[in-house]
């Protein structure tokens, strides 16, 4: 039981707790404040009403007496008061030796005093239930009279005090309320205000995730720029790893690559078509994991579509100038992405290459931005795939895999950097006859 | 054919030179990217084999360097940086083909030869001089339809001087093209082999241009 709440306090984010302690810390303010301040109320209209009761008392003790021969203390006073009118809720009793004397008020009743109760630990004052069950509040005086006892009780309507009570009550609950929601509004605000520069730091780590920024710099708030600091060692330390790794990777690939030129130059081994495929095969498996290896590592920097793709197809009319291919790019001047440039062109210089192996004699390139999704498909009008041989690859509608048979390396590298940027790629039919690569990158 | 190859690994650039002078090209290596600026710039190369990664100077800079030299040789990237961001900054820097290690021997000679044959402005791969027809992909002459035989030096020779056809040539350009560089133009060694490709070829193709060179035509002013 105890064990649900604190696993959900901790599960809470920084601004539930920080919202949580200050509405917890408004709470028991207002609170306290307002108990405090009711008790001070009360007890100083319970002593303003006791004050009267004790005026009323020594008013009533100037009329009591014991006439000659007797043992009585007697009441002797003036009967116009409010003692006078009935059930006023102001009374008087005297016990004495003999019968019971009350004030004209009380009519043909008395108040049943031993059941009086005082109202709290420390007061002088009584609490008890009078005629027509109206609370009454009062004092008790012994005197003596003449060298004879008495007991005074002197009674009047609690209610003077209770509506005082009632009223300020109902201010407090008001001005308490009022004072709690401000708190808590205040609350709320503190912690906005003071979460700004933390959202600010957020931001500025989208931004280096995003490659918008180098860094998460400084200038969030005394408390937060340490942290910055530490964040910017942390990302250029994992920064210099990674740069040193494909440092590593490519220098790997290069010292590999160069035993296995000699080897694929030796005149003796050249008619050996296994050794042959072997190599070529190595060759393959360093380059694309080469590319894996690097791809996204890089400094992101905007891309501009239209003529990165216009300068590769120079490239690749330069590559397979003995083939009679049209080249036709219908991208829009203004497209730009945000990525790595050697990924970009490493993805799109595999793709073009791919179409010009295949083509017949013509490739349409376009590009468009749908839902921050870049597409960009390149459409052939070679042999390409049919429906049953993409559904039987299984390549269409998902992201494609190293396990997909004869789809080229290429293709491949393509897919391993797309998939480093959340995107992928998707083989169709093509409307020119050929196959439709589409590229789809978060734009 | 004289090529220069540039390549840092000796045991690498010894097998692709040997490779290419079985194919009757003239080679000359260097290791080192200064030196291979350095030779690009003052040596006369009917084509070139460079790498990218290279001691001293890379690929790239010693080719940006040829270039604003006012060097036109046709320049064949043979590395094993295989990425297209590579392959754009090899062609910017003024290459005319791209190959990535590992590779084939005989695709790096036949990428030079198709390489030359463009730079010297043929559109095919077929050369004709009367009833001398020469394939530059696989080397061979024929001569009436016939295929002529013909020594590593006097396929060289003719090869050069055909795909010149009706220019004249000198005895010093045939002798820094056609031989190593130590071979003395004025010396009568170039003269037995032109005599012996003469008498092969049987009609008068090749005239002599005195203190000039020779020129090989259709022969059809001697007729």
């Amino acid at each position: 039981m105890v064990a649900m709440p604190l696993s959900t306090i901790q599960r809470a984010g920084l601004g539930i707790r920080l919202f949580m302690l200050g509405a917890l810390a408004a709470l028991l303010v207002s609170t306290l404040g307002g108990w405090a301040l009711r008790q001070s109320v009360q007890t100083t209209l319970w002593n303003s009403f006791e004050q009267r009761l004790t005026e009323k008392a020594e008013r009533l003790v100037g009329g009591l007496n014991v006439m000659p021969g007797e043992t009585e203390v007697r009441w002797h006073g003036r009967n116009n008061d409010e003692f006078a009118r009935i059930f006023s809720g102001w009374y008087w009793q005297l016990e004495s030796s003999g019968e019971i004397q009350a004030s004209r008020s009380l009519w043909d009743s008395r108040l049943e005093t031993s059941r009086a109760q005082a109202v709290d630990d420390e007061a002088t004052l009584n609490r008890l239930i009078g005629p027509q069950n109206l609370q009454l509040m009062g004092i008790v005086r012994q005197v003596e009279i003449d060298g004879y006892p008495a007991k005074l009780h002197i009674y009047g309507p609690a209610a003077e005090t209770e509506v005082e009570l009632a009223r300020l009550d109902r201010i407090l609950l008001f001005t308490q309320l009022g004072l709690v929601i401000a708190l808590l509004l205040s609350s709320l605000l503190q912690v906005r205000l003071g979460l700004i520069p933390l959202r600010r730091l957020r931001a500025k780590l989208s931004e280096v995730r995003a490659g918008t920024a180098e860094c998460v710099g400084s200038h969030f708030s005394p408390d937060l720029d340490p942290l910055a600091e530490e964040l910017d060692l942390v990302l250029a330390r994992n920064a210099k790893i990674v740069t040193r790794a494909r440092g590593h990777a490519a220098d790997l690939s290069h010292a590999l690559k160069k035993p296995l030129s000699i080897l694929g130059a030796d005149s003796a081994l050249r008619e050996n078509t296994l050794l042959h495929q072997q190599i070529t095969s190595m060759s393959r498996l360093i380059d694309r994991h080469l590319t894996r290896a690097g791809s996204g590592a890089g400094s992101f920097s905007q891309i501009a579509v239209a003529e990165r793709i216009a300068g590769l197809i120079a490239l690749m009319q330069r590559l397979h100038s003995e083939r009679a291919i049209n080249w036709e790019s219908r991208i829009d001047g203004g497209l730009f992405w945000r990525g790595e440039p050697t990924d970009f062109e490493e993805m799109l210089g595999n793709l073009l290459d791919n179409a010009a192996k295949w083509a017949d004699s013509r490739i349409v390139i376009e590009a468009f931005v749908q839902q921050h999704e870049l597409f960009i498909h390149i459409d052939d009008d070679g042999p390409g795939l049919s429906e049953a041989q993409i559904k039987e690859s299984g390549i269409r509608g998902r992201r494609f895999d190293e396990n997909v048979e004869g789809s080229g390396l290429g293709l491949v590298i393509a897919a391993d950097i797309a998939d480093t940027y959340g995107g992928d790629i998707v083989l169709s039919r093509s409307p020119l006859g050929g196959l439709r690569v589409a590229l789809n990158l978060p734009a | 054919m004289r090529v220069l190859v540039v390549e840092d690994d000796p045991e690498l650039a010894r097998r692709i030179a040997a490779g290419l002078e079985q194919d009757g090209m003239i080679v000359e290596t260097v290791g080192e990217g200064n030196a291979a600026s350095f030779l690009g710039c003052t040596e006369d190369y009917d084509a070139a084999v460079l790498d990218l990664g290279l001691p001293g100077q890379d690929g790239i800079s010693v080719l940006r360097h040829w270039r604003e030299n006012g060097r036109h040789m046709p320049v064949l990237i043979l590395t094993a940086r295989a990425r297209w961001s590579d392959k754009l900054a090899g062609f910017d820097a003024g290459a005319d083909d791209y190959l990535t290690k590992p590779f084939l021997q005989e695709e790096v000679a036949l990428r030079l030869r198709v390489l030359q044959r463009r730079a010297l402005g043929h559109a095919t791969s077929t050369l004709q001089a009367g009833p001398l027809s020469y394939d530059s992909t696989s080397g061979r002459f024929t001569l009436d339809g016939q295929l002529l035989t013909l020594t590593a030096q006097e396929q060289r020779i003719l090869a050069y001087l055909i795909q010149r056809k009706g220019r004249v040539v000198s005895r010093s350009e045939i002798a820094e093209h056609v031989y190593a560089r130590d071979l003395d133009p004025d010396s009568n060694t170039l003269d037995v082999l032109i005599g012996r490709i003469r008498r092969k070829l049987v009609a008068p193709l090749i005239q002599t241009e005195r203190g000039r060179g020779f020129c090989l035509t259709d022969g059809g002013d001697a007729a």
